[in-house]
């Protein structure tokens, strides 16, 4: 198996962990908190996609 | 139960090289040689590294999770909570000078804004949280037809100290060194969307100008040219049907030779819908993959595959983004811009919270099913409703691309 580009891991282990943080009634702040998260991790670099 | 499951979300290309998996949840791209698809197709997981690759790479996971539920209960939270910055889709006049045979703004009532629209237009946006500032799009029409209105409603906001930057969607037919000026030191336009319909003779018939100018297209050129020279983005949106496709590709290769080393300047597909012949997916598909090839800049291109997953589709899945209309109308959709059935306000009373309906677009049955949802999130509202294809440019670009690995 060949990676050509990896998985944005911070989404991966979100939504694939066992036990899921969130569910519709979650507070907001559960929610920004997951949202920072996130966006720490962000799209991948423009660098990387150019090496594609 | 077995341990592990495929994800719902991997898209298989096969290709000379192997086959290529794309995750469109997870933005993982793999490529897998005949033993080990095999293996993949028939959920034999056993091996301990090849399993750990797989789900490293998000392409099989737990048989426990429900990644399609999981990714809709992190949609639905933020259709619910996300606040940003208000989005304003303003038209300072829905007059055109341009006559596009597939506009959808076509019979709508036409008019200009007035001084006295501009200050009801700021206490609506007054009462919203602008915090942290607005973001203007500026529509029409065609908004340059209105530049006065502009400074004036520019000025306005900066009296009442709301912070604001800008985007404008033009024809960019009425753009001079003025006018840069303008968008560079006034407007606050960091961003402009240029449509283009075809390589000169073609692009001549079907904006069909109201002055006509055979020379109008290379006119365009130079003048998007002198706009990415003052340090704003260009956009240069290629609007696709059966009929114009051919000249599509020989526009694309013309922007390449001349906006190839211009990194404020990028040009991407787009289909029209309405036409009577519809191109078929996967004309679309190869159409697509033609002007990819051709954008030896493939940064824009290839970032579509790498973003986080859609949390909307567009303006219409955003709480606090809303459209103007010349008329002082308000509306979820700038498509339904001057279809007063779709009002849902006006800016002397706001807008009528019962009117104002807004569900996810990828919530339809159709889309849950689809493995591009979280690329696309259910696409144009708009579009479902005209029971044309609501689909984003985003899976099409997807699928062109692998196709050229």
């Amino acid at each position: 198996m060949d990676v050509i580009v990896s998985a944005n891991e911070q989404i991966l282990s979100f939504l694939t962990q066992p036990i899921y943080p969130l569910s519709n009634s979650s507070s907001q702040q559960e929610y920004e908190n997951l949202i920072n998260q996130l966006n720490s991790c962000g799209s991948k670099n423009n660098a990387e996609i150019q090496e594609i | 139960m077995p341990k592990y499951k495929k994800s719902k979300f991997n898209y298989v290309s096969s290709r000379p090289s192997g086959y290529l998996i794309y995750n469109t949840l997870y933005s993982s791209l793999s490529r897998l040689d005949d033993r080990e698809f095999a293996l993949y197709e028939q959920n034999v997981f056993e091996s301990k590294d090849f399993c750990k690759e797989l789900l490293s790479q998000g392409i099989i996971v737990d048989s426990s999770v429900d990644e399609l539920e999981r990714y809709n209960i992190y949609t639905g939270l933020s259709f619910k909570y996300m606040n940003g910055v208000p989005n304003i889709t303003v038209t300072p006049t829905m007059e055109c000078n341009a006559r596009c045979f597939y506009c959808y703004e076509n019979g709508v009532r036409h008019g200009k804004m007035t001084a006295e629209s501009a200050k009801k237009i700021v206490a609506f946006i007054k009462t919203l949280d602008v915090s942290k500032g607005v973001n203007i799009t500026w529509f029409g029409g065609e908004p340059l037809m209105n530049q006065g209105w502009i400074d004036y409603f520019t000025e306005y906001l900066k009296a009442e100290n709301i912070s604001f930057s800008s985007f404008i969607i033009t024809n960019g037919s009425m753009i001079d060194d003025v006018v840069i000026s303008k968008m560079k030191n006034d407007w606050n336009v960091d961003s402009v969307q240029i449509t283009i319909d075809g390589a000169s003779e073609e692009y001549c018939r079907r904006k069909n100008y109201v002055d006509q100018d055979e020379n109008v297209y290379y006119r365009l050129l130079k003048k998007i040219k002198k706009v990415s020279t003052e340090g704003i983005r260009v956009q240069l949106r290629l609007n696709i049907d059966r009929r114009n496709a051919e000249s599509i590709i020989s526009v694309a290769e013309e922007l390449q030779q001349v906006f190839f080393s211009d990194s404020n300047v990028h040009f991407y597909p787009a289909f029209l819908t309405g036409d009577k012949i519809p191109l078929s997916e996967d004309e679309k598909v190869e159409i697509v993959r033609r002007i990819v090839e051709i954008d030896k800049n493939m940064l824009p291109m290839r970032s579509y595959l790498y973003k986080i997953p859609r949390v909307s589709a567009c303006f219409y899945n955003q709480k606090n983004a809303f459209s103007i209309d010349s008329n002082g109308r308000i509306y979820n959709c700038e498509r339904a811009l001057g279809r007063l059935e779709k009002s849902i306000g006006a800016i002397e009373n706001g807008v009528n919270e019962n009117n104002n309906v807004r569900v996810l677009s990828g919530s339809r049955a159709e889309c849950q099913k689809c493995v591009f949802l979280p690329r696309c999130q259910g696409g144009c509202n708009d579009a479902i409703e005209s029971a044309e294809s609501p689909c984003f440019i985003d899976k099409y670009i997807i699928m062109a691309y692998l196709k050229m690995l």
